[in-house]
C-alpha cells in the first residue's frame, strides 16, 4: 500500500510539469499567397508555403508555449473542406480563404473581434475593410489586404500596341475614357499580325466563367443586382441588359474580342493578354505582380510593364470597379486563453510589418499607414499603385451585395445565363431574364 | 426437435470450419463496412433532415420531393445518362475492337499496345482534362486549327449546349478504355485456339468468328467492364469540374457534380444526401439489369 502511494505521488509530480508544459495550438488555414518573406532571395519565385512557414515559426519563436499548424487550402477546395471541418466539429482556430461566408456568424462558429480592435487599428484600417466582416453589429475580420487579384477593379493596357495603334494612353489613365472611345480605340487594337487575311490579335478577350469582368459593364450602364434591401434581385432592367448587349457587341459587332466568350474562363482571359494576343488586360496590381511571378517561374518567357487605367465609362456618368477587402476570421473557442492566443496570431499577422508583406505580392493592404509607403523604391509599380487607389476612390463598389446575400449560391445562374447571352442562344434580355427568375427563387427559399 | 438451433449449430461449425477464409477476409470487410457501408447508411439517414452544415432538422422525405421538382436536378439526370450511355457503349467497342486488332499480333507488341493504350488510366484526370481544354479552346486549340486547315468554319466546342456534351463524351472515349483493353485481352487468350481454328476449318469468316465465338465468350468479361464502366462514368466529376463547370447553360451538369455544388457550394448536405441516394438507387437497379441481361454462364 505503501508503495503504492508512493508511485502515484512520483506520477502526479510529473504530470504537474507536463500539464503546465502544454502548448497552447492554433491551427491556421490559409489559401495559396505567393508571399515573399523577410531575407527571401529576390531572384526566386516565393511558394504558397513560404508565408505561412515563416510566420508560424516567427510567431512560435515569440510565444514559445505555442504551436502553429498551418495547412495551404487551395482555392477551390476550401469550400468543401470547411464544410466537412464543420459538420465534424474539427474547423481551424484562424482562417483566411478567397472568401468567406458570412452564415458561419450565424451558425454562432465565429468570434467577434471588438473587444480586441484598437482605437489605433480602427483608425487605421479602411472602413471598407472592417465592413467587409461586419455583421450584424460586429466585427469579424481581421482586415489585411485591399482589393480582390483585381478582376473587375482596373484594367491593364499593354502599352506598346497602343502606340502601335497611335492611342495616346497616358490620356485614358489620367482622364478615362468613355464606352465610344473605347469601342473606337478597340478597333484600332484589333488587327491581323501575320497577314493571313484572319483577324489573330484582339483588343480584349472575355470568358463567361469570368463574372467580375463582365459584371463590370453591366454596373457602369447602371444596372444594379438588387433592391436596396437585397430583397428581390434586378439584374433584368434595361440598364443590366445594355451593359451586357455591350459586351456581346464588342465580340458580334465590332469584333474586338474573340469569339467563344462561352467557353472561356479568366486563365484563358489572361492567358491571351500574357501572350499579347490581346492588348488590354484586367486586374490591378496584383496581375503586374502575376506577370513577375510567371517570368521568375518559367510560365512566361518575357517581362513586360502595363498600366493600369480604369474601365471604360457612360458619357457624363461614373463607371465601376469592384472594391473588396479581406482577412482573417476566428473561429468560436471555448478556452479564454486560447483565445486570447489566437487573437494575438491574428492581430500578428495583421500588423504593419506583416502586413508590409503583402507587398511582395504587389497588393494594396487594408492600412492606410502601411499603404503610404508601399513600392518606394519603384517609380513604376508606386505610380501603378497610386492609379489603381484613385480609380478604387472615384468608382469602388460592392459587386455581390452585401455579407449576407447568397450570391455563391446563384452565381451559376448568372454564369449560365451569360453562357446563354454569348453563344446567341438567349437575347440578353431573356438570359438576364432567366437570371433573375432563378436568383429570386433560391432568394425566397433562404429567407 | 427444433431445427433452427440445429442449422445454427451446423452454421457455426461451418464457419468454423473455414475460420482461416474468414480470418482473411475479415480486414477487407471490416473496412468495406467502415468505408462503404456505414457512409451509406449515413447517406440515407442525412437524407432525410434539413441539413446544411449549422443546423439539422428530421424533414421525412421532404428532400426527395424537392429534387424530383427541380428541373436542375432533371436535367443533370438526363446529362448523366446521355453522358454514360455514350461513353460506355463506344469505351467498350473501342476496347474490343483494339482488342481483337492486336491478339493477332505477336506478344511483344500486344505488351506494346496493351502497355499504350493503358497509360492514360494511370494518368491524372486533371492533367487530362487541362489538355483536352486546350485541345478544345475555341481560339487557339488544336481541333479549330484542324478545322481551319481542313478550310472549315471552327466550333466553340465547350460553348455551346449541342457541342459541350458530346465533346467530353469523345474525350472520355479517346481517353478511356484502357484498363479494359487489358481485360479483354486477358480474356481472350484465355479462349482455347482450337475453338478458332475449327471455326476457320469449317468456312466461317472473321465477322462470323468474332460475333459466334469470340463476343459469346468474352461476354463475362464485357458484362464486367460493361457495368464498372457504367459506374464509373454515372459519377463523373473531375472532367466536368475542370472543363465546364456543368456549362454551357447546365448542358453539361451531372449528378455527380450537381452533388458537390450542392453539398459544398450551398451547404445543403441534406438535399446532397438525397440526391447521392437516387444516384445509388439508379446505380444499383442499372447492375442488376446489367447482370440479367448479359449474366448467362459461360464455361469453356
Amino acid at each position: 500500500m505503501k508503495r503504492f502511494g508512493v508511485i502515484l505521488l512520483v506520477l502526479v509530480m510529473l504530470m504537474i510539469p507536463i500539464s503546465a508544459m502544454a502548448k497552447i495550438t492554433i491551427t491556421w488555414w490559409i489559401n495559396p499567397w505567393r508571399i515573399a518573406p523577410p531575407g527571401f532571395p529576390s531572384d526566386k519565385a516565393p511558394t504558397e508555403e513560404d508565408f505561412p512557414k515563416w510566420a508560424a515559426e516567427e510567431f512560435m519563436r515569440q510565444n514559445p508555449g505555442v504551436e502553429v499548424k498551418y495547412v495551404v487550402v487551395g482555392n477551390s477546395e476550401y469550400s468543401q473542406k470547411m464544410a466537412a471541418a464543420i459538420a465534424t466539429g474539427t474547423q481551424p482556430d484562424i482562417f483566411k480563404g478567397p472568401v468567406w461566408d458570412n452564415r458561419w456568424v450565424g451558425a454562432g462558429l465565429l468570434e467577434p473581434i471588438d473587444d480586441y480592435l484598437t482605437q489605433e487599428e480602427i483608425d487605421d484600417f479602411y472602413e471598407i475593410a472592417l465592413e467587409s466582416g461586419y455583421v450584424n453589429g460586429k466585427h469579424y475580420i481581421w482586415p489585411w489586404n485591399l482589393g480582390t487579384n483585381g478582376m473587375g477593379t482596373t484594367m491593364l493596357l499593354y502599352t506598346p500596341d497602343f502606340e502601335r495603334a497611335g492611342v495616346d494612353w497616358q490620356k485614358i489613365v489620367n482622364e478615362g475614357w468613355t464606352m465610344e472611345e473605347f469601342v473606337e480605340i478597340a478597333k484600332k487594337l484589333t488587327w491581323d499580325s501575320n497577314g493571313d487575311g484572319t483577324i489573330d490579335h484582339y483588343a480584349i478577350s472575355f470568358g463567361a466563367k469570368d463574372t467580375h469582368n463582365i459584371l463590370n459593364f453591366l454596373y457602369a450602364f447602371g444596372g444594379e443586382l438588387t433592391n436596396e434591401d437585397e430583397t428581390i434581385v434586378t439584374f433584368n432592367t434595361p440598364q443590366a441588359v445594355a451593359g451586357l448587349q455591350f459586351v456581346i457587341d464588342l465580340v458580334e459587332k465590332h469584333k474586338v474580342a474573340p469569339k467563344g466568350v462561352e467557353a472561356m474562363g479568366i486563365y484563358d482571359v489572361i492567358g491571351n493578354f500574357h501572350a499579347h494576343r490581346t492588348s488590354i488586360g484586367f486586374g490591378g496590381p496584383y496581375e503586374i505582380g502575376r506577370i513577375t511571378r510567371y517570368v521568375k517561374s518559367g510560365q512566361l518567357a518575357e517581362e513586360f510593364y502595363p498600366v493600369i487605367a480604369p474601365f471604360p465609362h457612360i458619357e457624363g456618368q461614373n463607371g465601376a470597379s469592384y472594391t473588396s477587402a479581406s482577412g482573417f476570421v476566428v473561429f468560436r473557442q471555448k478556452d479564454a486563453e486560447k483565445r486570447d492566443m489566437v487573437m494575438k496570431f491574428a492581430k500578428f499577422l495583421t500588423n504593419k510589418e506583416n502586413t508590409a508583406l503583402l507587398e511582395s505580392l504587389i497588393y494594396l493592404t487594408a492600412r492606410k499607414s502601411v499603404n503610404e509607403l508601399l513600392f518606394q523604391n519603384d517609380e513604376y509599380l508606386n505610380e501603378q499603385a497610386q492609379t489603381f487607389a484613385r480609380v478604387m476612390d472615384e468608382t469602388g463598389r460592392d459587386f455581390f451585395g452585401s455579407q449576407s446575400f447568397p450570391w455563391a449560391q446563384i452565381d451559376k445562374f448568372f454564369v449560365s445565363a451569360l453562357e446563354g447571352a454569348f453563344s446567341l442562344t438567349q437575347t440578353p434580355q431573356l438570359a438576364l431574364d432567366g437570371f433573375v427568375l432563378e436568383a429570386n427563387r433560391v432568394l425566397q427559399r433562404i429567407r | 426437435m427444433n431445427e433452427a438451433p440445429v442449422k445454427q449449430r451446423s452454421l457455426v461449425r461451418e464457419i468454423w470450419k473455414n475460420r482461416a477464409g474468414y480470418l482473411f477476409v475479415i480486414p477487407h470487410f471490416a473496412l468495406f463496412v467502415v468505408f462503404f457501408l456505414v457512409p451509406v447508411a449515413w447517406g440515407m439517414y442525412l437524407s432525410l433532415f434539413d441539413y446544411n452544415v449549422f443546423s439539422r432538422t428530421f424533414i421525412g422525405l421532404e428532400n426527395y420531393k424537392t429534387i424530383f421538382g427541380d428541373w436542375l436536378f432533371l436535367r443533370a439526370l438526363r446529362n448523366t445518362f446521355f453522358y454514360t450511355f455514350g461513353v460506355v457503349p463506344l469505351w467498350l467497342g473501342k476496347a474490343l475492337l483494339v482488342t481483337v486488332l492486336i491478339y493477332p499480333f505477336r506478344k511483344s507488341i500486344r505488351t506494346f499496345f496493351k502497355a499504350a493504350f493503358y497509360l492514360p488510366h494511370v494518368t491524372s484526370t486533371v492533367i487530362i482534362s487541362m489538355i483536352w481544354l486546350w485541345v478544345f479552346n475555341p481560339n487557339f486549340g488544336l481541333l479549330n486549327f484542324a478545322m481551319r486547315t481542313l478550310g472549315l468554319e471552327p466550333v466553340i466546342w465547350l460553348g455551346r449546349t449541342a457541342t459541350a456534351m458530346p465533346s467530353l463524351i469523345i474525350m472520355q472515349v479517346i481517353m478511356g478504355g484502357g484498363s479494359t483493353i487489358v481485360l479483354l485481352s486477358a480474356a481472350m487468350s484465355s479462349i482455347p485456339e482450337y475453338y478458332f481454328e475449327a471455326a476457320t476449318i469449317e468456312g466461317a469468316n472473321s465477322w462470323t468468328i468474332f460475333r459466334k465465338i469470340t463476343i459469346p465468350l468474352l461476354k463475362p468479361t464485357i458484362l464486367y467492364a460493361m457495368v464498372m464502366g457504367t459506374i464509373a462514368n454515372f459519377q463523373t466529376f473531375s472532367n466536368i469540374y475542370i472543363m465546364t463547370k456543368g456549362g454551357p447553360q447546365f448542358s453539361t451538369t451531372t449528378i455527380a457534380f450537381l452533388v458537390y455544388e450542392t453539398a459544398f457550394v450551398d451547404y445543403d448536405l441534406g438535399l446532397a444526401s438525397a440526391m447521392s441516394m437516387v444516384m445509388f438507387a439508379i446505380l444499383v437497379v442499372l447492375g442488376l439489369v446489367q447482370f440479367k441481361w448479359l449474366g448467362s454462364n459461360v464455361e469453356y
